[in-house]
């Protein structure tokens, strides 16, 4: 009886990875997660909010208020973090932190979010959504080391590839000419994909902190110090394809 | 009571508290699974195993294969409640291990995480889950044993 329990047990397992892997992958299960765990996360987030200090609270809501317009204004400074005109920006607050580099926001698609957008806040890109559920989503930072963002130097236009870095909270930014003018301090930018999915163009990433000098190397390699603080995000603004457009 | 409870809380405090640490912290998951399996035997440490694992899976912001913990925390709960015999401080340093370790291994093998961001976060967690996991394993079997040696005296006394 006990050891027919036990195979059972492990025979369950076994089937949930298999299936998930190669058959179809199990949204209900993912769904029913998102749905207990993550309103719980978003409910908590929300009380810690409301009793964390009226300051903190007041300069959040100054920050989303000021987005809110950057917003509406279609996104007519360049250096700010804006959401760009032909989308929709979904705010939505940081809850839940994993333990790779990917977080829980309190957003999900009954808010319109879907996979593989664009996720900012004031100061930068964060990451990209690489799950929503109902309703909240899971975002995967840009210093996760499975990441990887076309990346343009602001000025002088070079092209390259922006990679996390494991157990730092920096990025690795390529450069495919190995001749590159680079210096410390420059501004790294998202190149943008085609229809603004994963990533939208123009948007701060970071600026180089350190370059590398590798001999004979075949791209000019730097690290980047992340515009936005990953390691302390609240409000972030998630773009979506606008359907109205 | 106490650690079922854990169980089913452990991937909600892990996502809210333990994962904002700056330090590092424990596998709440883990070390309530062995923590089950030490003081309820194999049986019980393979089915918590099983429904936490599953609760960690599917908590956002997981985004891997669904049924990977699941199905290495019931192995893990399996062989700690198997390592009952030996000194409960060896045993839950060991179950913590391993369910720490095998957590990583399946993450790289099913190709959800790039081994150098398993191997870059696993010495912190490694170090949290055994030195906690030992410990209480030590007061919880410690506890049992009071108990289990109360009632036999309680009957006489009656």
């Amino acid at each position: 009886m006990k050891r027919a329990l036990i195979l059972l047990v492990l025979f369950t397992g076994v089937v949930l990875v298999v299936l998930d892997r190669t058959l179809m992958p199990l949204e209900p299960l993912r769904a029913a997660g998102s749905t207990v765990y993550g309103t719980v996360q978003s409910a908590i987030g929300t009380v810690t909010r409301s009793v964390g200090g009226e300051g903190r609270l007041r300069a959040l809501e100054q920050e989303n208020a000021r987005l809110r317009a950057e917003l509406a204004g279609g996104g007519t400074k360049s250096r700010p973090a804006t959401v760009p005109a032909p989308y929709r920006g979904v705010s939505a607050h940081v809850v839940g932190f994993g333990q790779g580099r990917n977080v829980t926001i309190d957003a999900g698609s009954a808010a319109g979010v879907t996979r593989d957008v664009t996720v900012l806040n004031a100061d930068g890109l964060v990451g990209k959504v690489s799950w929503a559920g109902p309703a909240t989503a899971s975002v995967s930072l840009i210093t996760d080391p499975g990441s990887s963002v076309g990346a343009r130097m602001a000025d002088s236009g070079e092209l390259g590839v922006v990679a996390g870095v494991p157990g730092e909270g920096l990025l690795r930014l390529s450069l495919f000419d190995p001749n590159a003018p680079l210096e410390v301090g420059d501004q790294v930018e998202t190149l943008g994909s085609a229809g603004g999915r994963p990533y939208v163009a123009g948007l701060p990433i970071g600026t180089v902190a350190r370059i590398e000098r590798v001999p004979g190397a075949a791209t000019r390699t730097a690290l980047v110090r992340p515009a936005a603080r990953l390691s302390a995000l609240d409000l972030v603004a998630v773009v979506v394809p606008d359907p109205g457009r | 009571m106490g650690l079922v409870l854990l169980l089913i809380t452990a991937p909600l405090l892990q996502v809210l508290l333990i994962n904002r640490s700056p330090w590092g912290g424990p596998d709440l998951v883990t070390l309530a699974v062995v923590w089950l399996a030490l003081t309820r035997g194999p049986v019980w440490g393979c089915v918590a195993g099983l429904v936490g694992g599953l609760a960690v899976d599917v908590t956002p912001p997981a985004d891997g294969t669904v049924g990977r913990t699941a199905l290495v925390l019931a192995v893990t709960g399996l062989l700690a409640g198997h390592w009952l015999q030996g000194k409960p401080l060896l045993a839950g340093a060991a179950g913590a291990a391993l369910g720490t370790v095998l957590q990583a291994g399946a993450a790289v093998a099913l190709g959800d995480e790039p081994w150098r961001s398993a191997v870059a976060d696993l010495p912190w967690t490694l170090g949290w889950t055994v030195v906690l996991g030992a410990l209480v394993a030590v007061v919880l079997l410690r506890r049992r044993r009071a108990q289990e040696a109360q009632p036999r005296v309680a009957m006489r006394r009656v």
